[in-house]
Formats: structure tokens, sequence, C-alpha cells
């Protein structure tokens, strides 16, 4: 009896085996990963070339049959927003698809969940026909899972004349990996990116230890040591878990190309580079002081850094500033006296205020390598239909008089409402993110002008003014991350280990008592290259030997 | 007449076939169709993607694309510099658990047991049950708002009293102290109904004969209730052997931060840790790992279990 028993369950482990297999064995024959070919594939031969030099099938004037495609949104999980299905999808249908007989379907992505949700649909076959991340190395990696296709570059100037005109150089320097053409992307306004950071800090506090904003580390630390003297909070700090960048304010005057392509990495902290040590060194002095927020170890998100800003605990605090934004009112909520200044850069004397640079792309897009040629062509020309400047103005915008008024100088103000028309919380970026990061209206000194109006809460204009005038001033001091033309493989199987190890070496390194900091460092360093981090450095080294990376100025 | 007649509860001579049993007792066996169609969904369909760990899987490539690799993953996941750590404390943590938190329902349920004000025994039940139901999660987040060194509750009160805050949750020994007192607290009271079913089974008769014989209320537990409960204690303690290498998994997750790595790097969160990674093989080839592991202790301790003369669980 147990030997038939044992043998049923054996049994259905191997019909179970068999079933899943034959699942996928299945979906591989009828559906093989189709390869861009400038031939129209079989089931255009009904629709005769029209114009052009015939490479690609016209569908100009609407697809013959109806043609699907899944375009995926990020959800941010806005109160009261549809993302699938709202004013501005339904606008889509309307405008793009019914005339060219396409469905255009949005695929929510939960912001903080994406790869997952990726990789689920992935490895499902239902991913959405474009799949996108906005760093690099998640991309590479989707590429490297052979979850997208190549990208034929004439098929996509041929189908998106307007976008590939905006993209081309773009495309071109950034979209290969490994001598493969794999991405496309969006365009970026980096400067806007980069005064729409604010550093807060309590100009309240400042006054009343009769002290200036900070400029440098060792003010900074001087100011934070008056506010512990009176009694106040101390300096926000918390602990770097990703996009590392952490240390670009101890670099120092001097940095090489060898050392940009070694250390400089958003997925990797350069934990035995001297930058590492210099900033190591800066906060462990700082917290025996007790001068940065002593557990800032489990400060691991914006949610926590906030909450001890607007509660008074610490007097710094960097975000991104909306003019929604809730923390100015909560600070002034609970502490009436409150106010804030703009806290430029605070890197060690002599030191240049090094800051991550842009690219000059802001989404990085692949075509999922499922996708036919009829969707890969109806993908691109909705690109394209984005990229007119109407198109673009409306989703980013919304209408005039229900979610925007022109102000005296033509720039499109938004104002609160509930039309039904209303933009989503961050206007509707995640949609129009396909083909631009930041809203543009026109040079520099408009872009200004409109952002201070539409980023601002009210009464703050000063904030957004002064963050611009820093940046400005610290334009020169952007540093460009290397970016290599070869997988660097090595970073996709050691980053999470040493990311885990980083984060334990800081915590310890900064909470040590100064004298064992030499001790612990060295061996901590040493645990890190084991764990991997001599791989990546070996890797980068030889292809950084090889000429295998491009700086773009 | 015919339900005295006892000849039809005579073993038939010769074996009834399948369906005749099936025939008589059809409801029976539709009653019980749903549930092993859904342990076999769930159960052992499942067990096809343990097949991951054999392939360098790429998702996007499936089952057949992704290559074949043998037992290359075990061993990029044996000699990993996080496996002997995390295997070391994995065990560690689980058999403080065993130590700590298995003995504690059998002492409660003893003490329970001799309450004898009924409304006091049922409060101070469900007041003992209560942790159960909360999530690790908000445990998590209560404990910091009463351990925390900057701002936790105890703290406050011990350093507003003169003392030196105490670093609960945020140095390693601390840490591992919390980790199990929080565990205690957590288990405790839900793990009583098991053991107060099995003593409110008791034959009342073998307390009576106790008492004759001159046994007190302590001589009564020790020699009566104690015995009783053996084989129940035996079952629970098998099970819990079965356990000793996973580990609750959202418990570390909730209680641990990157000023104790030293004891939280455990099994289930290194599986945690590559899936995010998207490392789906290695992931999956620790998890088969720590599953056949929990299996064989299961079997040994079940082996052990009957030498001592109980039944055991198979």
């Amino acid at each position: 009896m147990k030997k038939a028993l044992s043998l049923l369950l054996v049994a259905i482990m191997l019909l179970g085996l068999l079933a899943a297999c034959g699942g996928d064995g299945g979906s591989a024959a009828t559906n093989p990963p189709s390869n861009p070919t400038k031939a129209p594939e079989g089931g255009d031969a009904t629709q005769p070339p029209a114009g052009g030099d015939g490479a690609y099938p016209d569908y100009s004037n609407g697809f013959p049959e109806n043609v699907t495609i899944q375009i995926p949104v990020y959800d941010r999980g806005f109160e009261g927003w549809d993302v699938t299905n709202n004013y501005y999808t339904k606008w889509i249908q309307e405008a793009f698809g019914d005339p060219l007989n396409v469905t255009v379907e949005y695929v929510a992505i939960p912001r903080g969940d994406e790869v997952n949700t990726f990789m689920q649909y992935i490895a499902a076959h239902t991913a959405p026909d474009i799949i996108f991340h906005y760093d690099m190395p998640a991309a590479v990696s989707y590429w490297d899972q052979g979850a997208m296709q190549p990208i034929d570059y004439d098929e996509v100037a041929f189908y998106a004349p307007t976008y590939w005109a905006n993209m081309e150089d773009t495309i071109k320097t950034y979209g290969t990996v490994g001598g493969d053409q794999a991405f496309i992307f969006a365009s970026r306004y980096s400067l806007g990116t980069y005064y729409q950071w604010v550093t807060l800090i309590r100009q309240d506090w400042l006054d009343q230890v009769n002290m200036e904003i900070p400029t440098t580390w060792e003010e900074a630390m001087a100011v934070s040591q008056a506010w512990k003297d009176a009694g106040l909070g101390t300096w926000g700090y918390s602990l770097p878990t990703s996009s590392f960048t952490f240390e670009y304010g101890f670099i120092g005057p001097e940095i090489t190309d060898q050392e940009k392509a070694l250390y400089l990495d958003l997925n990797v902290a350069p934990l035995t580079w001297k930058a590492t040590e210099n900033y190591l060194r800066a906060y462990n002095d700082a917290y025996n002081k007790g001068l940065v927020d002593t557990e800032f170890y489990l400060n691991l998100d914006d949610a926590a850094n906030k909450a001890k800003f607007v509660s008074g605990q610490v007097g710094t605090y960097g975000f991104y500033i909306a003019n929604n934004t809730d923390v100015l009112s909560t600070l002034t909520a609970n502490d009436p006296n409150a106010k804030v200044s703009v806290l430029v850069s605070a890197a060690p004397e002599g030191n240049p205020a090094y800051y991550y640079e842009y690219p000059a792309y802001g989404m990085i897009m692949g075509i999922n390598a499922d996708s036919t040629a009829e969707e890969r062509a109806a993908v691109y020309m909705f690109l394209d239909w984005m990229s007119q400047p109407d198109n673009l103005f409306k989703l980013e915008h919304g209408v005039e008089g229900e979610t925007f008024n022109y102000d005296e100088n033509g720039i499109p103000v938004h104002f609160d409402n509930t039309a039904e028309s209303k933009l989503s919380n961050n206007n509707n970026k995640d949609y129009w993110c396909l083909v631009e990061e930041a809203v543009t209206y026109g040079d520099d000194e408009a872009n200004f002008q409109a952002n201070k109006s539409n980023w601002a809460p009210e009464g703050y204009d000063y904030l957004i003014e002064d963050s611009y005038n820093g940046v400005v001033a610290n334009l020169d001091n952007g540093l460009i991350t290397p970016i290599f033309t070869e997988v660097v493989s090595s970073t996709a199987e050691y980053s999470a280990d040493l990311n885990s190890l980083w984060q334990e070496a800081c915590t310890a390194l900064v909470r040590c008592a100064p004298s064992e900091f030499d001790a612990l460092y060295a061996d901590y360093c040493e645990q890190y290259l084991d764990a991997g981090y001599q791989a990546i450095l070996d890797e980068k080294q030889a292809l950084f030997d090889a000429g295998s990376y491009l700086i773009v100025d | 007449m015919g339900k005295n007649n006892k000849a039809p509860r005579l073993p038939m001579p010769g074996k009834k076939g399948a369906a005749y049993y099936f025939r008589r007792d059809w409801q029976l066996y539709l009653l019980v169709f749903l549930p092993m169609v859904h342990l076999f969904i769930f159960k052992y369909l499942a067990y096809s993607g343990l097949s991951i760990s054999f392939l360098d899987y790429k998702v996007a490539k499936g089952y057949f694309g992704s290559k074949f690799v043998g037992l290359d993953i075990f061993k990029k996941v044996f000699t990993h510099r996080n496996f002997l750590p995390a295997l070391r404390n994995t065990l560690l943590l689980n058999v403080l658990d065993l130590v700590f938190s298995f003995p504690m329902p059998i002492i409660l349920a003893l003490l329970l047991n001799e309450v004898r004000v009924k409304w006091f025994k049922s409060v101070s039940q469900t007041m003992l049950y209560l942790p159960h139901f909360l999530s690790w999660v908000v445990i998590g987040a209560v404990a910091y708002q009463l351990f925390g060194v900057n701002n936790g509750i105890i703290n406050s009160l011990i350093k507003s009293g003169g003392g030196e805050a105490i670093p609960f949750l945020q140095s390693d020994g601390w840490w591992l102290f919390t980790y199990v007192a929080i565990g205690v607290w957590q288990t405790m009271g839900w793990g009583t109904i098991i053991y107060l079913a099995a003593i409110t089974n008791l034959n009342p008769d073998l307390y009576e004969a106790a008492k004759v014989d001159g046994a007190n209320r302590w001589q009564q537990t020790l020699h009566v209730t104690l015995p009783g409960i053996r084989s129940t204690i035996v079952v629970m303690l098998i099970m819990q052997l079965g356990k000793i290498m996973g580990g609750s998994f959202e418990r570390i997750l909730a209680l641990s931060n990157a000023a104790v790595p030293k004891y939280s790097t455990t099994i289930p969160m290194l599986v945690y840790d590559w899936f995010r990674a998207n490392k789906f093989s290695e992931s999956t080839a620790l998890g088969l790992f720590q599953s056949v592991i929990g299996v064989l202790l299961v079997f040994v301790s079940d082996k052990f279990a009957k030498r001592m003369g109980e039944d055991g669980l198979l």
C-alpha cells in the first residue's frame, strides 16, 4: 500500500513537470522571438507597401486589422486616479488609436515594485510592448534576460520621423549593448531635475544661533554643533542604500577618467575608494560628536527623513519639490515659527561640489521580444504621435481654463481643479515620460520662470530661485559616469550582495569609535573586495584598457 | 429489528473493490475532491518550478530555453560568503526559539489549567492570544517605538531615571535577546490552545486516584497532567523541528536593521535578497536545500519519538 502511494506521488510530480514544460514548449514553438527584418512579414502581404522606399509597409492611413499595443505606466498609488483608464488614456485612444485602427492598452506597473512586476509579465510572456526602466543597469538586465528584441533604426526612423529626429543622436550614442541595438530613449532636460531637488535647512534655527547658511562641510558641522548647544535638532542624515552618489563631495579636486570608470556607479558603492573613506571619516567624526542623526541607519525611506524634519528632530531635508508637497505645511503646523532656506552644498573646504550629471536620456525603453512587426510599428507611431508638440502639450498641461491658464508671459500655469481633465498628481509625467523627462517651455530662462510658478507652494518661490541660482553657479562640477559599451556582467552578479554589505559597513564605520576606524575600514574593504567588488573592478579595468567605454560631454 | 442484526458488521470474507467503496461513500469522495485538486495544483504542480535550481534560468527564455547547468548553482550557493553565516544564524535563532518559545505554551497551559475563576481565565487567555493576530510589520513598528534608543518609550523612561539607553534593537547581542523575547511574547498564548484541549481530555478519574494517594496540586501536575499530554508535546516538537531550517522571514525583516547584521543574516533573508536581485536559480536552490533539511529533520525526530515509545507523526 505504501509503495503504491509513493508511486502515485512520483507519478503526480512527473505529470506536473510535463504539464509545466508542455505549456512552455508550446508557447515557445508557436511564438518564436521575432527578429526585426526589413522585409515585411507574412501577415503584411495583403497590404502593399505604399510610398517611401517600400522597405516597410505604410500604415499612415491605419492598420488593415486592429492592432493592440500595450504601454506600461507607473502606478504611484495616487488617490482617485485610475492609471489605465482616465480622461487622458481615453483621449489617447480617440486621438491616436481610433484613426489608425490601434487599441492602446495601458498596463499599470507599481512604481515601488516595477522589476518584479515586469519579471512576472516577462516570465508569463504577457509583458507590454514597451519594457522600460530609468536606470541603465536595470534596462541592461532586462536585455540580458532575453526580454527585448533588437531595434532596427531604419524602422524607427520610418514610422516615427519626428521622434527619431529628436532622439537619433542619443539613441545612437547610448542605445547599444555589446554591439546590439537594444534601446530607444526619452529626452531629458536635466537642468530642471537638478534644481527641482531642494535641500531645506531650518532658517529659524540658524537665526537662533546667529549663523549663516553653511556652504562647506566644516561650516555645516559648526552649525550643527551650535544647534546641539542650543538644544535644537541635529543635521539630517540617512544611510545611502541606492543610487550611490554620497561620496561626490568628498572626491577632491583631482579625478581621472580611470577613477570615473572604475568607481562611479549608481548601483555599487565604491567602498574601497579614497573618496568613500574620506566621507566615512567625516561622518564618523560627526557621529561621535553627536552632530548628525545618530539613528541614520533606520532612515531608509523618504517618509522617515520627512518625519524627522517636520517634527524638528533634524534641521535639514532634501526632496524633489512640487507645489502640492505637504512638507512645508506640516512643518509650520508643528512649529509656527519654522522658516526654511535652501542649502546649496556642503562639500568639504577645497573640494569641488561635484554632482551626478545625468546623461542626455530619460526613460530607457526596449521593445518586447514577443512583439510582432505590426505592434512594433504601432508603438513607434505612438511615440511619434506623442512627440508632436500639440499632443505633448495637452498631455503635460491639460486643457486651458480647466487645468491651466496662460500667464502674462504666455506660460501655462497649472491651478488646483476638479475638472474631468484634471492631471495626475505628478502632472501626467508617467504618460509623457516616454518621450521626455521634464516639461520644457523654451530656453533655460523660460523653463525657470515656468517652473517657479509650477513647482513652488504658495509663498515659497524663493526656494526654487535659490536652488536654481545655486545649481547654475555650480554647473561646471557635473561628473558624468562613463558608460561601458559591453555588459559588465559582474555588476549584475554581485551588486545585491555588495549593497547589503555596504549598508552593514557604512553603519558600522560611521558608528565605531574613531580609534577603531582604521582597522575596521581595512577589514570591511577586504570583505568587500572578496564579496565581488574585486571582480567588478577587474572587469571594468579590462573594459577601460580596451577602450570599451564612453565619456560624453 | 434489522438494526440489531449483527451479521453485516462482521468482516466480510474477501475484499471489496474500490468501486464498491466509491459507490457507497461517493458523497465523501466528492467532498474531498476539491481540496485534493487544490493540494495537487499548489503543492505538487509547483514542484516543477524547482527545476530552475538546475538551470541558468533566464526569465524570458523559460524552463526550456534556459541552459541546464547541473549542480553548478548549488556549488555557487554553498560557497557563497553569506551561506555559512546564514546557516549558523538560522539554526541559532530557531534553536533559541525552540528552547525559549516551545516550553512557554506548556507552562502557560498548566498554569491556566489551575486557574479556578472562570472569567479571569478567559480574559487572560484572550489577552494572551491577541499578539498572534498582529502582523510582524505592525509588531516591528511598535517594537521600534518602544525599544528605540533615541525615541523609544522604554529608553526615554530609563534616561529620565538617569540611566544609560539600552540598544535593544540596535546592537548585535541585545538584538538577539529582543528578537527571542518578542517571539516568546507573540507565540506563547496561541500555543496554549492545543495543550489546554489535551488537558481537558484527560480522565478526571486519574486526578481523583492521585488525590486518594495523597498527591498535592504540584504532584498532580507533575505525575498526571504532564504525562497525559506527553504525546501532544512530542507531536508539536516534531513539527517545530521541521521548521528549524525555515524560520520566520517576516519577523527578521521587520525587526532587523543595518546595525545588527551579525545574527540577522539567515537563509530566508538570503532567499529574499537573491530573489529581489533576480537570481531566481540561486534563490530556488537555497530554498530547496532548506526544505530538504527540514524534511530530513522531521524524519529523524519522528524516528526518535517512536524510539521513545510515542506514536510519532508518520
